[in-house]
């Protein structure tokens, strides 16, 4: 099992003070190995965000250990953990969270600009992103500008561009259609399939369940269940 | 249904109220920078008032007094010849006016002071010594010796003492040109040596007895100026006003303002350079007011949607906001105020002393005729100035940011992301 | 690299809410601008008191005999060889002049009034307000010229003119009166009456043909301008060892004390302003961080250092505040130059006088103060962005997940 992306072991979360202590995780083992799409599934308060969140480096656990593409993250300073997320986690986000202030494609190169790649392979590598993903002609309008669907795109673009060992999705398709939910979810697949990429999703949505290769389900902050899926509705 | 609609405006008080507290920082920050303009233009104006009062008193009460009663042209061109002849008796009906505290007559001649080493010009001040004290406060800055004890006796000045070299019971001759032209002579004994402070006073008046300076200047029955102190400052003008009527022809009466210009001026200058500066400070807070304004109201175009939404009336939100912007500018001018006035009324019992700000400040304020303590003056006008520019402004600004919600469809509110 | 992206970043925020922005840079350059041009009239005044001040007969130096300024008379006065001091041409020195000064009493065959009686060697006086005073009839000829200058209120208080004649009674040094009668060769205009009633001029042998002396009272100094004072006060000190070396401010302590309280206002007047700025400054600062901590923090999501966002805060302030100051700095300028021409205030001559200030006033913009206002107002651009600084370090990456 030396191919695990994530491992988490033991892992506890607990929010708020002595008083009211809000218990999130509750001594949850979990592991993702590679090629995987899993998707973190379970009611509101269950836990799979948080878990989520302590996958990506976004968030300590108060007990437990976090191991991400070989690096416990506990060890690793804020900066560290910055530089983690930057160069081994792309994320996709709910409400899409593009920065509105620049273009489509200039927010996909504003992470390799973070990375420090250099201008010219940098607007490369976002346009042919852009362009794998069907995005080649809204390149130059800004966030304001897109429909939610394709916003989402760009978010996907931006959380691929630098090939990420893990892409993590909360809750990706929470804010579109039925229709372009379907066209992410194909999205998603092209790039696990394709490109190899590990992903992890925390999901409501029985039809995002249904493209992943593996199910857990979270509850009162345990798993309650991990399964693979019923075999992925093929692509039509 | 007059009861409902008055609870709905008082909910719609509390409303108002309570988004005010929904960012208390950007509150605070705004009420901040009214109460700073405010306490600071109170502040300043209520002390320039009260410097100004100072000033004025201090310079009538040093030599020149509240008003002064002249032959026409002694003021513009102050000849030996220009008279008023009956100046004893007029001083004495003048004195008998409503509103008067004082008169007092005197004569004066430029004349060469000696002694038998040195020589210097001064002004020689003929006073009625009874009289005097009631206009002037040169009786009072006695530093040596004896105020005009006998007809032959002079009060100099200390720094006109000092380059003369002279001390009490000295001898000191006085010459210079008499009434016709001829000269005028006369033999004093230093009785009496005065220190006001006033460099050019103490350097260069000396005082002697009325009739003294009568005789030996061929002056007769004859003054220069019949000085009049009124009980107050604020009398000034009526009391002029009498004076005007009670006297005939050939006679001018002129107030201190126009025997000293150069304080008014002073004071004129000082008020409008600091006006300007005044309103630079509230206008530079009344843009902040409109940056305030703005964010809230684009913060909020969702929330406006919603209430256009239920069937709010955009002109009752307008209203809702003129009350938010009312309720933060009268925390922060409230403030202001009550900074500002408790130091003040904090300051008015104890008084700035400038020669404890600063080296050297005191003798500079003298010579300014600044008093030694100021304290500062309530003056209404100045104090309201402030607060009322920043509340019309926040009004204004008030308005002008909401003009914003004509432009809101409750559709598009509600889509509003940010 | 990292910091173009930051300011590239930065910027565009900044227009995201451009009517905000634009009264906030209003707001800087309006504070900025006047600032400026009020400093330029407070240093126009300065300067006004301080030029009076060494125009009237002071110079920036003045030696004495020791004990003079305490006792100013005729016995303390000493003996000065003008062309024994040739060194005095390469201090840096844009003039100098000895003077005998006497308190004398003027006669008219109507008046009679106290004077400073001043014998003076006209042809270096250009360096006192009387090398540029405006004169009726003529000027003094030369140092033994015996004939004398009155100001004009002063000849009008006499009843006199140029022309006529009048007694001068000073004392000689064995303390006996010394009387003379003198022509009036010219009346003089001087800036304020004060003046025009205190002095009276004739050349400085035929003063001290009256007075039997051969010494002087008096050496007044001006130096070139711009030439910095202490050093050349060190070195006329070494150069008139038993003599005393007096600076304006020591012979005009009033006049040198105004001149620092205008100092001291300048930079309150700075400090009130900008603190007025500084609750408007941060309020909007403080805005743009809250409204913005979901792509903030999605920022650290993705990656981007704290210290990042810290900088992308402060980078935004020092933008505003640059193209505030810049913009500031201009309309300060134009300001000024309309200003160039002087105000007039000759309205309150009166009040001037006694602040020894001339009735116009002309601005005096100087680089320093430029540059230090500029300074100062960036520094306060940083220190308004510390508190929304330390709003935005406490954005956690978890706060893109909000909402």
């Amino acid at each position: 099992m030396s191919d695990l992306v994530v491992d988490c072991q033991g892992v506890t979360r607990v929010y708020g003070d002595d008083a009211v202590p809000v218990r999130a995780l509750q001594g949850v083992d979990f592991g993702v190995a590679a090629g995987e799409w899993t998707a973190l599934a379970g009611p509101s308060g269950s836990g799979k965000s948080t878990l989520l969140h302590l996958v990506g480096g976004l968030d300590r656990p108060t007990d437990g250990t976090v191991v991400v593409d070989g690096e416990e993250l506990s060890d690793l300073s804020e900066s560290q953990l910055s530089d983690l997320r930057l160069r081994k986690v792309g994320f996709v986000f709910q409400a899409y969270n593009l920065i509105p202030v620049l273009s489509a494609v200039e927010n996909v190169e504003f992470i390799m600009q973070l990375q420090g790649t250099d201008p010219a392979e940098r607007r490369e590598r976002a346009l042919s992103v852009l362009d794998q993903l069907g995005l080649g002609d809204i390149g130059e309008r800004r966030p304001g500008e897109l429909s939610g669907g394709q916003q989402q795109r760009v978010a996907v673009a931006r959380a691929i561009v630098t090939n990420p060992v893990l892409l993590l999705a909360d809750e990706p398709s929470a804010n579109l259609d039925s229709a372009t939910t379907l066209e992410l979810l194909a999205l998603l697949r092209t790039i696990n399939e394709e490109r190899g990429v590990t992903i992890v999703t925390a999901t409501h949505d029985p039809i995002v369940m249904g493209h992943a290769s593996r199910r857990v389900l979270l509850r009162d902050g345990r798993i309650e269940s991990d399964e693979p899926a019923a075999s992925p509705p093929s692509n039509a | 249904m007059p009861a409902s609609a008055s609870a709905s405006r008082g909910l719609f008080a509390v409303v108002a109220w309570r988004n005010l507290w929904r960012n208390p920082r950007r509150t605070w920050l705004t009420a901040g920078g009214i109460a700073f303009a405010t306490a600071l233009v109170v502040f300043f104006s209520s002390f320039q008032v009260g410097s100004y009062d100072g000033m004025i008193d201090m310079a009538t009460r040093l030599v020149s007094s509240h008003i002064q009663v002249q032959h026409p042209e002694f003021h513009d061109d102050p000849r030996m010849r220009y008279t008023v002849p009956d100046g004893i008796a007029l001083t004495e009906r003048l004195a008998g006016l409503p509103g008067v505290a004082g008169a007092a007559p005197r004569a004066e001649a430029f004349a060469l002071l000696s002694t038998e080493e040195r020589s210097f010009g001064g002004l020689v001040l003929g006073v009625d010594p009874d009289r005097e004290p009631q206009v002037s406060d040169l009786s009072k800055a006695l530093a040596q010796g004896e105020y005009l004890p006998g007809p032959d006796d002079a009060f100099i000045g200390v720094a006109l003492a000092r380059n003369l070299d002279i001390a009490i019971d000295d001898e000191i001759l006085v010459l210079g040109t008499a009434r016709e032209g001829s000269v005028g002579a006369l033999a004093l004994r230093v009785g009496g040596i005065f220190s006001t402070g006033h460099e050019d006073t103490d350097r260069s008046l000396i005082l002697v007895p009325l009739r003294t300076l009568q005789e030996g200047f061929d002056l007769g029955d004859e003054v220069h100026r019949i000085l009049v102190a009124a009980d107050s400052i604020s009398d000034i003008d009526d009391v002029a006003g009498r004076i005007e009527l009670a006297l005939g022809e050939g006679y001018r009466a002129l107030k201190w303002n126009e025997l000293m210009p150069e304080i008014e001026q002073g004071i004129q200058i000082d008020w409008v350079s600091a006006q300007l500066m005044y309103w630079l400070l509230l206008i530079l807070v009344a843009f902040a007011i409109v940056n305030t304004l703005m964010m809230t109201v684009f913060e909020r175009t969702r929330e406006f949607g919603m209430l256009l939404a239920i069937g709010m009336r955009p002109a009752s939100i307008m209203g809702m906001l003129q009350v938010e912007a009312i309720a933060m500018w009268a925390i922060g001018a409230s403030i202001g105020l009550a900074i500002a006035l408790s130091v003040i009324a904090w300051l008015s019992q104890t008084g700035i002393a400038f020669g404890e700000i600063a080296e050297g400040m005191d003798e500079i304020s003298a010579q300014y005729f600044m008093p030694e303590r100021m304290y500062p003056g309530f003056a209404v006008g100045a104090m309201a100035m402030s607060p009322a520019v920043l509340g019309l402004a926040t009004l204004a600004a008030a308005f002008g940011t909401s003009l914003r919600l004509r432009r809101i469809r409750p559709v598009d509110a509600l889509r509003t992301e940010d | 690299m990292k910091f173009t992206l930051l300011v590239q970043l930065s910027w565009r925020n900044l227009w995201r809410h451009r009517r905000r922005t634009l009264i906030l840079i209003t707001t800087i350059c309006v504070a900025v601008g006047s600032v400026l041009v009020l400093n330029a009239l407070l240093r126009g005044m300065q300067m006004s008191m301080v030029e009076t001040a060494i125009d009237n007969l002071n110079g920036h130096f003045k030696v004495v005999a020791p004990g003079y300024l305490d006792d100013p008379g005729i016995k303390k006065s000493f003996s000065f060889e003008p062309s024994g001091h040739p060194e005095l041409a390469s201090y840096g020195i844009r003039g100098w002049t000895s003077r005998v000064r006497v308190p004398a009493v003027i006669r008219s065959e109507r008046e009679t009034r106290g004077v400073q009686f001043v014998g003076v060697v006209p042809g270096s006086e250009d360096i006192s307000f009387l090398g540029d005073v405006e004169i009726d009839g003529e000027y003094l000829s030369g140092s033994d010229d015996r004939r004398i200058l009155v100001g004009h209120a002063l000849a009008q208080q006499l009843e006199t003119g140029v022309g006529r004649r009048v007694v001068l009674i000073t004392q000689g040094v064995d303390g006996g009166n010394r009387e003379s009668g003198y022509r009036i060769a010219g009346v003089y205009d001087a800036v304020g009456t004060g003046i025009e009633k205190a002095f009276v001029f004739t050349g400085i042998t035929s003063l001290q043909e009256l007075l039997a002396i051969d010494a002087v009272t008096e050496v007044s100094v001006r130096l070139t301008e711009g030439v910095q004072g202490p050093p050349v006060l060190h070195r006329l000190t070494r150069t008139f060892t038993d003599l005393d070396v007096r600076t304006w401010q020591d012979l005009e302590p009033q006049a040198a004390m105004m001149h620092e309280m205008a100092d001291a206002t300048v930079s309150i007047w700075f400090l009130i302003v900008m603190g007025a700025l500084i609750f408007g400054l941060v309020n909007t600062l403080v805005t743009a961080v809250m409204e913005r901590i979901r792509e903030l923090g999605m920022l650290r999501a993705i990656g981007m250092r704290r210290g990042a966002v810290i900088a992308q805060v402060v980078i935004e302030s020092m933008i505003t505040m640059a193209i505030g100051i810049s913009v500031g700095v201009v309309l300060g300028l134009l300001g000024y130059f309309w200003l160039a021409d002087g105000i007039d205030l000759s309205a309150f001559s009166e009040g001037l006088e006694l602040t020894g200030m001339r009735p116009e006033l002309v601005p005096r913009l100087w680089a320093q103060d430029v540059v230090l206002v500029v300074g100062l107002s960036l520094a306060l651009g940083f220190l308004a962005s510390i508190y929304p600084a330390q709003r935005a370090v406490r954005i956690q990456p978890l706060d893109a997940m909000r909402r």
